[in-house]
């Protein structure tokens, strides 16, 4: 299972951002202690938004949820940084735990939210990039040999996208996400280890 | 307040964080705000402040978990008024 969420750093955020009635809606009151704490607190917020969204993701997948705007059932914390643009983190919802593995870069941030810690994920970034399922297609065409043209995507009862080859609907665990000029996509390699054909 | 001068407000006060623009052409209770209107998750919040701005009342946790088109936005807006 997967997540994944990207922010266009250029796009500017809520005028609200630094307000309490704002972050109250988002974020519990160790999440604020935390985002406060840090240098930039303006890029934590978006950080920690990105993982929670991600991991959001990952969960509704996983138990083919219904949507909902329930941030503040989702706690993040960081539990390592391991160079200036990776942020390794864990996001908690219930009894759940998501793995969060967080890029910074001058013009984004990109998170990604697993169950299992260190799982095997493709993940492309893009900018300026107007067909994502193409190149998405074409990333699924390496890993399960099939050709491109055969692939689609449907969304769910609960707007959850699933990959469809030849009409055939797949168990494949991917995740879309666009903001301003980028477009990024993640797929979990765990389920592209079974036979080709097998889904 | 009638149930049309609700469904009014919302649009003008989603309006400024609309990605689609087409999906307010036809706006009505089904507009659904992610996938109409294309609303940033992140922006969602801000629409809910406004909201509650607007008509002077508070959306708690439960509510706002529950509000992602404007049909839903309009009942939660007519139970608060009326309490």
């Amino acid at each position: 299972m997967i997540g994944n969420d990207i922010i266009d750093l250029d796009i500017p955020i809520s005028q609200n951002w630094n307000r309490s009635r704002y972050l109250n809606k988002l974020f519990s009151s160790e999440e604020q202690t935390e985002i406060f704490g840090s240098k930039t607190p303006q890029t934590a917020m978006q950080l920690f938004w990105s993982c929670k969204e991600a991991a959001y993701k990952a969960h509704q997948r996983r138990f083919n949820l219904k949507r909902a705007y329930n941030p503040l059932q989702f706690q993040y914390h960081i539990s390592s940084v391991k160079t200036d643009s990776t942020i390794l983190g864990l996001v908690k919802i219930e009894d759940h735990l998501y793995f969060t593995v967080t890029t910074h870069s001058p013009g984004c941030i990109h998170s990604i939210a697993t169950p299992e810690n260190q799982q095997p994920v493709s993940l492309k970034i893009f900018r300026h990039e107007n067909d994502l399922k193409a190149k998405l297609f074409r990333e699924y065409s390496l890993l399960l040999k099939e050709r491109q043209s055969n692939f689609s995507i449907q969304k769910n009862e609960q707007f959850i996208p699933f990959l469809f080859i030849e009409n055939n609907k797949t168990e494949q665990a991917f995740s879309l996400s666009h903001h301003g000029k980028y477009a990024a996509f993640a797929i979990s390699l765990m389920n592209c280890q079974m036979l080709v054909k097998q889904y | 307040m009638t149930e049309k001068t609700i469904l009014e407000k919302i649009k003008t006060i989603v309006t400024p964080y609309v990605q689609r623009l087409e999906g307010l052409e036809n706006f009505d209770e089904k507009t659904d705000f992610l996938t109409d209107l294309k609303i940033n998750s992140a922006n969602l919040v801000d629409v809910i402040l406004d909201v509650e701005d607007e008509f002077d009342i508070e959306i708690d946790n439960t509510s706002m978990e529950g509000m992602l088109t404007a049909g839903d936005a309009k009942r939660i807006i007519l139970t608060k008024i009326e309490n």
